[in-house]
């Protein structure tokens, strides 16, 4: 039997300056119980707005929010069982640890030997000691442990739904990495229904089930992040969750049995397996990892010249011009070529991986 | 205060071949120090009067003006200036609070910009204009009186002149800069974010008043609420004009034991007094500051 979803977003539309800007283009939805959904692109693609409709910060211009089934327009914030970790994290400075993640509960009314007990529960979750860190004040907290306060805060009060507005933006790569992992730890412990707002998608994919990709107030796709990242529907999708060449295709020169060997328009023939109609101007996109240098000709390569060489991270890397003009990305995990800036070396493209995009 | 305080402070050893020499900090306060010497060098000057006879101020010493300023009439002066301060301060921080919040909230910048000037008008307009604007409203045959009278028939129906009524409106009307600057900045301080953080944990528009913004702003608000007690204590010609020496002040009663009377030693006994309570809300304001230091960040 399927559940109903927690959040329900329909037709969903913002405009600013009498239509002009359209912050929310009709967007639609929907969060499963126990579900986290990452919405994920650049500042200014409407995530925050559609974020921040949903928590009744700002109301729509048209379109419809549904919390547990209830449509939830003209409910000011704090009638709609919903939780935000706000970005600036929004802890009270004038309060101590404890005073801040009573709050909602005292809100509630609830009896004080009550809220003393889930409070010391709250912070015992977010791996803060109460006996330690309940009586301190937020300025005498790290930037994690605020993280955790903030989290704390918010999942005190069992709310129905939990925003999460980038809380995690300010904390540096690895501190950032080992939140996520434990925020998605917790999430899958409570089963809570939660919605992640941010533009790393590096964040996004460990964290979330479900990714959706925000443009310009549209959803461009969405997905688990598997199959945004192994299929984008767009050079846009593909290049916002990793490198990606991208070559314009010039002509279509064999097609059978759904494989197709196409010519870019700097003249290389590439074959991409799984394909069946190609569009005008279409473009044909691998990763990085998708492609294998050689420093001999392995037959059937690109020969090319290699501009640059980086390592980071385990990984390998080479910017390699081919004759026609394009550079490509390669990218290993083993040091395949001895080679430095200036050499020459082999590119083959894993065929069954290369993808073709009409945009 | 503490910028004296610090300059005071020895400074860090410097170390002998450092390259660039940075001038003494202190430098920077000597023009206003000068004048701060004067002042402090009047001071004395007028507690050295206060100890002395009628016209023997400065070779005589006495206590007769203290036990002058200890009669019946000057203490209920005295109590009643300080009522008519502490009643002006509250009223104008409550009426400022609004004012600062529209500042602080308004997305308009033409009407933040008009609401400042209409704030900053009584700091611009000579107190003595001001207080006239009020005679010639309140006063009788005034703006008010004739429209009252106008629309009611009734001759004089009450008098808002030349009593407590008119020189507390005075005494408002013009300290509302005073309370609405500090004020204003505290609430501009404080993060949109935390009101709406409060507002999804479930406090209501009243409650994030009271919980959040109102206790963010204190500090802002005493400030401007101990800043206007204080220049109140000292008022002069709002009292002097709208009260028409029907309501005495400190400061009016100065002026006239000093000029009409020629009785310096109790004018200056009167102004010591006044130092004295000057003094007295400066250490206030230091002690409100210092309790709520840990909420600047």
């Amino acid at each position: 039997m399927k559940q109903n979803p927690v959040l329900e977003v329909r037709n969903l539309s913002r405009t600013f300056a009498q239509g002009a800007v359209r912050a929310v283009d009709h967007i639609d939805l929907d969060v499963q119980p126990g579900e986290i959904i990452s919405i994920l692109g650049p500042s200014g693609c409407g995530k925050t707005t559609t974020m921040r409709i949903i928590a009744g910060l700002e109301s729509p211009t048209s379109g419809e929010v549904r919390i547990l089934g209830k449509d939830v327009a003209g409910k000011p914030p704090h009638k709609r069982n919903v939780g935000l970790v706000f970005q600036s994290l929004a802890i009270f400075p004038h309060m101590s640890v404890k005073q801040n993640v009573a709050f909602g509960l005292r809100m509630q009314g609830l009896d004080s030997k009550l809220i003393e007990t889930k409070v010391a529960k709250a912070l015992e979750l977010v791996q803060l000691s109460p006996e330690k860190f309940a009586e301190r004040r937020p300025s005498e907290l790290s930037g994690g442990q605020l993280q955790r306060v903030a989290l704390a805060r918010t999942l005190v009060t069992e709310p129905a739904l939990v925003l999460f507005d980038e809380p995690m933006a300010a904390l540096d790569r690895r501190l950032r990495d080992y939140m996520a992992v434990e925020l998605r730890a917790i999430q899958k412990q409570l089963g809570i229904a939660a919605v992640y707002v941010t533009h790393d998608q590096e964040t996004a994919s460990m964290m979330s089930d479900r990714v959706i990709i925000m443009s310009a107030g549209k959803i461009l796709q969405a997905g688990t992040p598997e199959e945004i990242y192994e299929a984008p529907n767009s050079r846009f999708v593909s290049d916002f969750l990793g490198d990606t060449n991208t070559l314009r295709i010039a002509r279509v020169l064999d097609q059978e049995d759904g494989t197709s060997l196409v010519q870019t328009d700097a003249g290389l023939a590439i074959r991409v397996a799984n394909c069946s109609a190609i569009a005008e101007g279409a473009f044909v996109i691998f990763r990085p990892e998708q492609t294998v240098v050689h420093s001999a000709d392995p037959g059937g390569a690109f020969e090319g010249k290699v501009v640059s060489s980086q390592f980071r991270s385990g990984l390998y890397r080479w910017q390699i011009v081919l004759p026609g003009g394009n550079t490509l990305i390669a990218q290993s995990t083993e040091n395949r070529l001895a080679s430095s800036a200036g050499d020459t070396a082999w590119v083959t493209i894993d065929s069954g991986k290369a993808r073709i995009v009409s945009q | 205060m503490t910028a004296i305080e610090n300059s005071t402070a020895p400074l860090p050893p410097m170390e002998k071949d450092a390259a660039i020499r940075k001038p003494p900090i202190r430098l920077l306060l000597l023009p206003a120090g000068t004048l701060i010497g004067l002042l402090l060098i009047c001071a004395l000057v007028v507690l050295r009067m206060s100890l002395g006879e009628r016209n023997a101020e400065w070779t005589g010493w006495s206590l007769r003006a203290y036990t002058q300023l200890a009669s019946s009439r000057n203490i209920g002066i005295i109590v009643d200036t300080i009522w008519m301060a502490l009643l002006s301060a509250l009223i104008t921080t409550l009426v400022a609070f609004p004012i600062a919040l529209f500042l602080t909230r308004t997305t308009s910048a033409f009407a933040r910009r008009l609401v400042l000037i209409a704030i900053l008008l009584p700091m611009i307009i000579s107190l003595l204009v001001q207080s006239f604007g009020w005679m010639a409203i309140l006063g009788p045959n005034g703006l008010l009186d004739q429209a009252i009278s106008a629309a009611t028939g009734i001759e004089r129906p009450f008098s808002l002149l030349f009593n407590r009524t008119g020189v507390m409106l005075g005494l408002v009307q013009t300290s509302i800069p005073l309370a609405v600057l500090p004020t204003a900045a505290a609430l501009r301080s404080i993060p949109l974010s935390l009101e709406e953080a409060a507002n999804v944990l479930g406090a209501n528009r009243l409650r994030t008043y009271r919980h959040i913004l109102l206790p963010l702003a204190w500090p802002g608000m005493a400030a401007g609420a101990i800043l206007v007690f204080g220049v109140n204590t000292g008022a002069f010609v709002v009292p002097l004009l709208l009260g028409g020496l029907k309501v005495m002040t400190i400061a009016v009663v100065i002026r006239d034991q000093m000029g009409t009377f020629s009785n310096w030693p109790l004018g200056a006994a009167l102004s010591v007094l006044l130092i004295l309570l000057a003094l007295a809300v400066q250490s206030l304001n230091r002690l409100i500051v210092r309790t709520n230091v840990e909420i600047k960040r």
